[in-house]
């Protein structure tokens, strides 16, 4: 891995097109502004940790509770349409 | 196509019914193949994703757009490209997202907004794909409405 030393304000380039500049260091946090082409997807590394763990939890799904999805998305369309004005009946 | 699976017994389907998805889903790159299921999901927004060489791969889906008006969804050239298009138009693609239904309690069922699965419709071919869009959760409750028996909002 290469370490590079920045202070605030200071900037590395990666390749010709991405740039990543040190706009703000309070404490133990780092404000970065990246510059990259629109081909190039930047997301913080734990958005991926946590969608493949949501992905890996989603695949230990077994079955549907088909009855109890369609009460729910029933019950749930009720108060939708409640909540746009009207009582629920008693 | 026939093929083996953990939850659908064998199943037999047309070669066209096949999705490749790019890269698989996130965290299980192995599995390219899969068709969209109706099984057990008759009558609700559900359907299951379930992958053609691995039986014991499937994800329960759903179009976002019931559960969000406005569902926005923009990716990147790169994306694009691999998909085939020049850019991203709704018309042509089909959206769907993993649901996660824990086991001890179902009605906490989330579904993933912040990663949609899209896929063209012309070739078929999508892929997972990760929304810059931070106001998406991984975790969006889909019933949040509904509260359980006996407890009150």
């Amino acid at each position: 891995m290469l370490i590079l030393t920045r202070k605030s304000g200071e900037t590395i380039r990666i390749g010709d097109n991405i740039a990543i500049s040190v706009i703000d260091i309070r404490g133990n946090q780092v404000r970065l502004g990246i510059t990259a082409p629109r081909n190039v997807s930047v997301h913080r590394q734990e958005v991926y940790e946590q969608i493949e763990e949501q992905n890996t939890q989603a695949a230990q799904v077994q079955a549907l509770d088909k009855a109890l999805v369609q009460d729910l998305w029933q019950k749930q369309g009720c108060k939708r349409d409640l909540s746009r004005g009207g009582k629920p009946k008693p | 196509m026939k093929f083996r699976t953990t939850r659908f017994g064998e199943l037999e389907l047309p070669d066209s019914d096949a999705i490749t998805l790019l890269k698989g889903i996130l965290g299980f790159p192995e599995s390219e193949r899969f068709v969209l299921l109706e099984h057990d999901a008759e009558g609700t927004p559900f359907k299951w994703l379930q992958a053609v060489e691995d039986p014991s791969l499937a994800f329960v889906v759903m179009d976002p757009h019931l559960l969000v008006s406005g569902y926005d969804v923009c990716f990147d050239e790169e994306t694009a490209s691999e998909l085939g298009a020049d850019k991203f138009n709704e018309e042509n693609f089909a959206m769907m997202v993993i649901v996660n239904i824990p086991r001890d309690n179902p009605i906490h069922m989330t579904a993933n907004l912040r990663a949609p699965i899209v896929v063209r419709l012309d070739t078929r071919v999508g892929q997972q794909i990760v929304l810059s869009n931070e106001e998406y959760p991984i975790q969006h409750r889909i019933f949040q409405d509904v509260e359980e028996e006996g407890t009150s909002s």
